[in-house]
């Protein structure tokens, strides 16, 4: 998707990285910048704290390890951009 | 607990809106400080709390305002889009008159267009408060 665009490198990394993740850190938060995985977190606040030191103000990946995605729902009828 | 009653003239069109602050999230901030970087001043904004989302958004243009990048994603449904994934941005949102702040929310961005609100306060952050919608009287109130 067009939107997607900052995080294209990062996403494809998740994707390609997490069978492996799943079996050694389920539950826990990744951080990935392009095609690198950092290291995983207990919280989100670490990962995207840790995220900021390394990479300054500049596009990284923090995604929680699960094997579905949760889906958020809205009732009203907001439209992604 | 500190609670906020808000009184509006029809609680039904307007439904419960309130003015929060919205900022980079603290983590940012402090980096940027460090770094001696220009920290971009909170923008005061007009959010909807809408018990029917499980998120929380923002407009459309509000993270580039704010100089934001995106550190994650989000899948959403709605009545018209099925699983469509968006990039989501951490802020933080105070709320101005209880001088309250949740901490390192994650928003994606919307287009509210034609609606007289800049995004939508959820279920997320109201999962850490109390909400009362007192539509007899047309007031709701809110606390954290």
């Amino acid at each position: 998707m067009k939107n997607l665009a900052l995080l294209k490198q990062e996403l494809e990394t998740f994707k390609k990285s997490k069978n492996k993740l799943l079996a050694e850190a389920k539950g826990k938060y990744v951080l990935i910048k392009r095609g690198q995985v950092f290291d995983v977190f207990t919280s989100f606040e670490d990962a995207l704290s840790e995220g900021y030191k390394r990479f300054g103000n500049q596009p990284f990946l923090v995604k929680e390890i699960s094997e579905v995605e949760e889906v958020n729902y809205f009732t009203r009828p907001t439209i992604a951009r | 607990m500190p609670l906020l009653t808000t009184t509006t003239s029809n609680l039904r069109t307007s439904g419960p809106i309130i003015e929060v602050l919205i900022s980079p999230s603290q983590a940012l901030r402090r980096i940027l400080e460090e770094k001696q970087q220009l920290v971009p001043q909170p923008l005061q904004k007009i959010m909807l709390i809408d018990t029917g989302a499980s998120a929380s958004a923002i407009k459309t243009g509000i993270a580039k305002e704010l100089n934001l990048r995106p550190h994650g994603t989000i899948t959403i449904s709605t009545a018209s889009h099925k699983s469509v994934i968006c990039l989501t941005y951490d802020v933080d949102i105070t709320f101005k008159i209880q001088k309250v702040a949740v901490l390192n929310v994650r928003v994606f961005e919307s287009n509210f267009e034609g609606q007289p609100i800049d995004g939508l306060i959820g279920r997320d952050i109201l999962s850490q408060g109390l909400l009362i919608y007192n539509g007899y009287d047309n007031a709701f109130t809110i606390g954290f």
